[in-house]
C-alpha cells in the first residue's frame, strides 16, 4: 500500500464489509450461536488481509470512485506516490513509505503510516508495562494455586502460573507463548471466573486479541472500524460465556449471570495479547443478553452455520459481480470524461487478445474509452484531452475519438481479424489488425463504391489492414506501430472493367516461406496465421435470430481460434523424376509435433483425378489448418510458436513417391 | 395442540414445499408465489412453535423471505427481475436471502424432525438426512460458479438441480408420511 488513495479504498472496502456483516449478524441474532456470532469475523479478518480487488465491490463502486477522486486530488500536484494518471494498485495492505513525501496527499500518507506504526508502538509499551506490573506482582497462595489446577482438571483444560495483583477488579490472562492469569489479591475469586480464564487460553483468545489490535492499527483513522472491533472484543467473550455455560449446571449458570452483572461498572483497557472476563459495563449488558438467549439456540446448527459462511465468503471477500460502471463506456456528457477514464484505468486488459480485441473495437467506434483502455497509462492525459477537444469544438459525444479517414467507409458489422502475431526482440509483439472497408480506392463516394459492387456482383471486402504492437506494461497495451494500408488485393478490376475475386489473394502478407527440394521436385509454401476472438453475438427481432458481431470490450478475451493458412506450390522436376502420376496425384503436409520426433499428419490438402485433366507438373494449392490454442506451443500470452519445418508428402498413382523437408528461409524467419 | 391442527399443519408445510420448487405462470404471474407459502408457514410458526419451541425464532426470517418472494413477484415482468432493480445492492441483498433461506429451511426442515421424534414416528431420521441434503446441495449452488462456462459446470449444475428437485419430491413424499403416521397414532 503505497499511497492515501489505496489506503482509503482499502479502509472503505473493509468498512462495507464490516456494516455487511452486522446486519446479517442482527438477523441471526436469536438463531445463530455465538460460536457462528464470532466465526463470521473471521471474514473481515481475511477481508482486511487481502488487498482489495479493483474489478469488483461488493455494493457500491468504490474503486471508481476513489479512482476519480485521485484524478482530480492529484491535478496538479505532482506527487512522489502516485499521479492523477496512474492506475490504482494493492500489492499488499501493509503500508510502505518509498519516498520523501513531497505533496499534501504524500504528506497525509504519511501522517496515516506514521500512525500504525505509533498504534503498534503504543500497544507494544502497553503490553510490556503489563508484564513488568505483573512481575512485581506476588505468587498466589497454594489454596488459590491449587482452586486453579482443580477447575483445569475438572474441565480438562491446562492450568498456568497465577499472580496476585494489588488493585485489579477482575482476573484475566496475560501473554500467548508464557501465559499467567493476574487475580486481584482482594476479594474472593469465584471458579466460574476462573475457569472463564482457562477458557481463553484453551482456545487462545490471547493470539486472536492481537490479530484484532493489528487491525486497528491498520485502520486506526477509521472509527466505524474501531467500533467493530470493540463489538468483536465482546463476541469474543460472548463465546467464552457461551462455553462456561455449556460446561455449567442448574443454579452455577445463574451466579455466572450475577458475577457477570457485578461487572457492569467497571472500566476495561484492551491490550494485545490479553483476554479478561471484565471487558466495560456497556458490552457487559451485551453479553447478559446472549446468556439470557443461551437455551433458546435451536441445536444442531452447525452444518448450517458453516454453509452460511461459505456462501458469504465470495461476496464477502471477492465483492460482488455487479458489473459496474458499464454506461462510463458509452457516450455520455463531458462531466463524465474523467470517471469514464478512471474506469479505463480500472478495467485494464488482462490478456493480449483482450488489449487486441479492446484496440480493435475502439478504432471500430472510435470509442477513445475502449482505446484508452488497451493503451498505455502513459498516453492517458493525452487521449482525455484529445476526446474533450473534439467534444468541445467539434461537437462530438465525450467519448468520440477520431480513429482516422480510413475508419469512414468502415463495415462495422465486419468485425476485424488478427493476423501474424509474432514476437519481437524487445518481448513485444507485433500484429496485423484487419478491417473491412465498404470503400474501393479509386472511388470518390460511396455512391460510387455501391454502383461498383452492383457490377461486380460480389462484395467488395477491401481491407483496412493496421500494424500494431502489443506489450505488457502494468497491463497489455497497444500502440500503432506503422502506416495503415487500405488494401484491394482481394479483388482486382479487369481490363474490361469488371471487377473479380483475385482467386487465393489476401491484403494480409504472409509472415515467411518455408522451401525444400525432393528427388521429384521442389516445393515452396507461404504462411500466414490468423487469430480469433469469439464475438459472434445473435440477435432475436421478431423470432428471427440473426448473426452480429458484439462490439463490447473484451479486457480478458482469449484467443478462440488459431488458423495457419498456406499457400503452396510444387513443381515437378522432369530432369529428376521423368516419370509423372498417370491415374491420380495426392499430396498432404505433416507437421512436428510439440514434443518428440513423431509428425502430425493434417488432413490432405490436394486429391487430384488425372483421367480428364492431364498433369502439367505445377500445382498451387492453398491449406488452412486449425491449431488448438491449448496446445503447450502456446505461451501465457497466448502467442502461437508456428513450427519452423514442415514435410511435404507426395502420392502417385497410390504410391508414397517423395516426402519433401520444407524449412524457413533464412531472410525469413531465424 | 389439537392433532388435527398439527396433521393439517404438516400437511400445509408438504404443500408449501411443492409451491416453492414447481411454479404454473399465467403470463407473467405465478399462480403458486413462493410469497403465498412464506406467508403460509408465518401464520403457522405460532402453532409448530407449541410443538418445536425453536420455531419461534424463525419469524424474522419468514417475514424477510415472505417479502422478498413477495416483491419479486410483483417485478417479475421486468428483464432483471426485483434484484435488477436493486442496481448495485442486488448481489450482496441475493447472496443474504439465498443465505436466509439456507437457514430456515435447514431450522424448520429440523423442528419437523424434532415432531416426528416427539410423536416416535419414523421419518424423523429421514426428514433429517434431506435437511442434510438440501443444504449442502443449496450451498453447492450459491457458489460463485460460472454454471455456464463449459460442458463440466453445466452438467453439475444440471445434477445438482436434479439432485434439489428430487430431494423437495422426497421431503414433500417424507411430510405426508409423517402426517400418516401421526393420524395412525391418533
Amino acid at each position: 500500500m503505497g499511497n492515501i488513495w489505496v489506503f482509503l479504498l482499502q479502509t472503505l472496502s473493509v468498512s462495507l464489509v464490516a456494516a455487511v456483516i452486522l446486519l446479517i449478524k442482527r438477523l441471526f441474532e436469536d438463531t445463530l450461536s455465538p460460536r457462528w456470532q464470532y466465526g463470521i469475523w473471521g471474514l473481515l479478518a481475511l477481508r482486511t488481509l487481502l488487498p482489495v480487488s479493483m474489478q469488483r465491490s461488493i455494493v457500491f463502486p468504490l474503486p471508481l470512485w476513489i479512482e476519480s477522486l485521485k484524478t482530480w486530488g492529484e491535478s496538479g500536484l505532482n506527487s512522489a506516490y502516485t499521479q492523477a494518471y496512474e492506475g490504482l494498485s494493492i500489492g499488499h495492505v501493509i503500508p510502505w513509505i518509498s519516498r520523501w513525501p513531497v505533496s499534501v496527499t504524500d504528506g497525509l500518507f504519511a501522517v496515516y503510516a506514521m500512525g500504525v506504526g505509533i498504534t503498534l508502538a503504543w500497544y507494544g509499551v502497553g503490553y510490556l508495562r503489563l508484564r513488568l506490573l505483573l512481575r512485581k506482582g506476588k505468587s498466589v497462595d497454594e489454596a488459590l494455586a491449587a482452586r486453579i489446577r482443580k477447575v483445569a482438571e475438572a474441565y480438562d483444560l491446562s492450568a498456568c502460573p497465577a499472580i496476585m495483583v494489588h488493585g485489579l477488579s477482575s482476573a484475566f490472562v496475560c501473554g500467548v507463548l508464557h501465559p499467567v492469569m493476574a487475580v486481584p489479591s482482594e476479594g474472593e475469586l469465584d471458579d466460574k471466573v476462573i475457569l472463564h480464564e482457562l477458557l481463553h487460553l484453551r482456545y487462545r483468545d490471547g493470539l486472536q486479541s492481537i490479530g484484532w489490535c493489528l487491525l486497528r492499527a491498520l485502520h486506526w483513522c477509521n472509527p466505524f472500524l474501531q467500533l467493530v472491533c470493540y463489538r468483536i472484543h465482546c463476541d469474543m467473550e460472548s463465546l467464552c460465556d457461551q462455553r462456561v455455560l455449556e460446561r455449567l449446571e442448574g443454579e452455577d449458570r445463574r451466579q455466572y449471570g450475577t458475577i457477570l452483572l457485578n461487572m457492569a461498572n467497571e472500566t476495561y483497557a484492551s491490550m494485545p495479547g490479553t483476554t479478561s472476563i471484565s471487558n466495560g459495563g456497556k458490552n457487559i449488558s451485551r453479553r447478559i443478553a446472549a446468556i439470557v438467549r443461551f437455551k433458546k439456540y435451536p441445536k444442531g446448527m452447525a452444518l448450517v452455520s458453516v454453509c452460511i459462511l461459505i456462501v458469504l465468503a465470495g461476496p464477502l471477500l471477492w465483492g460482488s459481480n455487479y458489473a459496474y460502471g458499464v454506461e462510463l463506456y458509452e457516450p455520455g456528457p463531458r462531466w463524465r470524461l474523467e470517471q469514464s477514464m478512471a474506469m479505463t484505468r480500472l478495467n485494464r486488459c488482462t490478456t493480449m487478445a483482450g488489449a487486441l480485441d479492446t484496440y480493435a473495437k475502439g478504432l471500430i467506434l472510435e470509442n477513445g474509452i475502449y482505446m484508452a483502455s488497451a493503451s498505455s497509462l502513459s498516453r492517458q492525459k493525452e487521449l482525455a484531452a484529445q476526446m474533450e477537444k473534439a467534444s468541445r469544438e467539434e461537437g462530438w459525444a465525450v467519448y468520440h475519438l477520431e480513429a482516422g479517414e480510413e475508419f469512414d467507409h468502415l463495415d462495422r458489422e465486419g468485425g476485424y481479424s488478427i493476423w501474424n502475431l509474432e514476437k519481437e526482440v524487445d518481448e513485444s509483439y507485433s500484429a496485423l489488425l484487419a478491417f473491412p472497408i465498404k470503400y474501393f480506392p479509386g472511388t470518390e463516394s460511396e455512391t460510387e463504391y455501391w454502383e461498383l459492387q452492383k457490377q461486380s456482383r460480389t462484395p467488395l471486402n477491401v481491407t483496412l489492414v493496421v500494424p500494431v504492437t502489443v506489450r505488457f506494461e502494468d497491463a497489455w497495451v497497444v500502440e500503432e506501430s506503422g502506416e495503415r494500408i487500405c488494401t484491394n488485393q482481394y479483388y482486382h478490376i479487369c481490363e474490361d472493367g469488371e471487377l473479380y475475386p483475385d482467386g487465393g489473394g489476401s491484403p494480409i502478407p504472409f509472415l515467411w516461406t518455408l522451401q525444400g527440394e525432393g528427388k521429384t521436385g521442389s516445393v515452396q509454401m507461404q504462411q500466414r496465421v490468423g487469430y480469433r476472438v469469439q464475438n459472434t453475438t445473435y440477435l432475436s427481432d421478431f423470432g428471427v435470430s440473426t448473426e452480429g458481431f458484439d462490439v463490447s470490450p473484451k479486457v480478458d478475451a482469449e484467443f478462440d481460434e488459431i488458423y495457419m493458412w498456406s499457400l503452396l506450390e510444387y513443381v515437378h522436376d522432369t530432369e529428376k523424376e521423368p516419370q509423372g502420376p498417370s491415374n491420380s496425384f495426392h499430396c498432404y503436409l505433416q507437421y512436428p509435433e510439440a514434443e518428440g520426433d513423431q509428425w502430425n499428419t493434417e488432413m490432405s490438402m490436394y486429391n487430384y483425378n488425372l483421367h480428364n485433366n492431364p498433369w502439367e507438373g505445377t500445382l498451387v494449392t492453398t491449406d488452412r489448418t486449425r491449431i488448438e490454442p491449448e496446445k503447450p506451443q502456446s505461451d501465457e500470452s497466448g502467442y502461437y510458436e508456428l513450427p519452423l519445418q514442415a514435410k511435404f508428402a507426395l502420392e502417385w498413382d497410390g504410391q508414397l513417391v517423395d516426402e519433401i523437408l520444407m524449412e524457413v528461409e533464412k531472410d525469413g524467419r531465424d | 395442540m389439537e392433532e388435527t391442527k398439527l396433521s393439517k399443519l404438516i400437511k400445509g408445510i408438504a404443500w408449501f414445499y411443492v409451491s416453492i420448487h414447481f411454479h404454473i405462470n399465467l403470463g407473467p404471474w405465478d399462480i403458486l408465489p413462493d410469497w403465498g407459502g412464506y406467508g403460509y408457514i408465518l401464520l403457522a410458526l405460532p402453532f409448530l412453535a407449541k410443538e418445536a419451541s425453536s420455531a419461534r425464532q424463525l419469524r424474522l426470517l419468514t417475514i424477510v423471505l415472505t417479502v422478498w418472494s413477495g416483491l419479486c413477484w410483483i417485478f417479475a415482468r421486468r428483464i432483471d427481475g426485483f434484484p435488477g432493480m436493486l442496481g448495485p445492492f442486488g448481489p450482496i441483498t441475493e447472496s443474504i436471502i439465498t443465505v436466509i433461506t439456507l437457514y430456515f429451511h435447514y431450522q424448520l426442515l429440523t423442528d419437523l424432525a424434532q415432531i416426528a421424534d416427539n410423536y416416535q414416528c419414523s421419518s424423523g431420521a429421514w426428514i433429517r438426512h434431506l435437511r442434510t441434503v438440501r443444504v449442502l446441495i443449496g450451498t453447492m449452488l450459491a457458489l460463485p460458479i460460472s454454471w455456464e462456462s463449459n460442458g463440466v459446470t453445466r452438467s453439475s449444475f444440471a445434477l445438482l438441480t436434479v439432485i434439489q428437485l428430487g430431494a423437495a419430491l422426497s421431503v414433500c413424499r417424507a411430510l405426508f408420511v409423517l402426517r400418516k403416521e401421526h393420524r395412525l397414532q391418533r
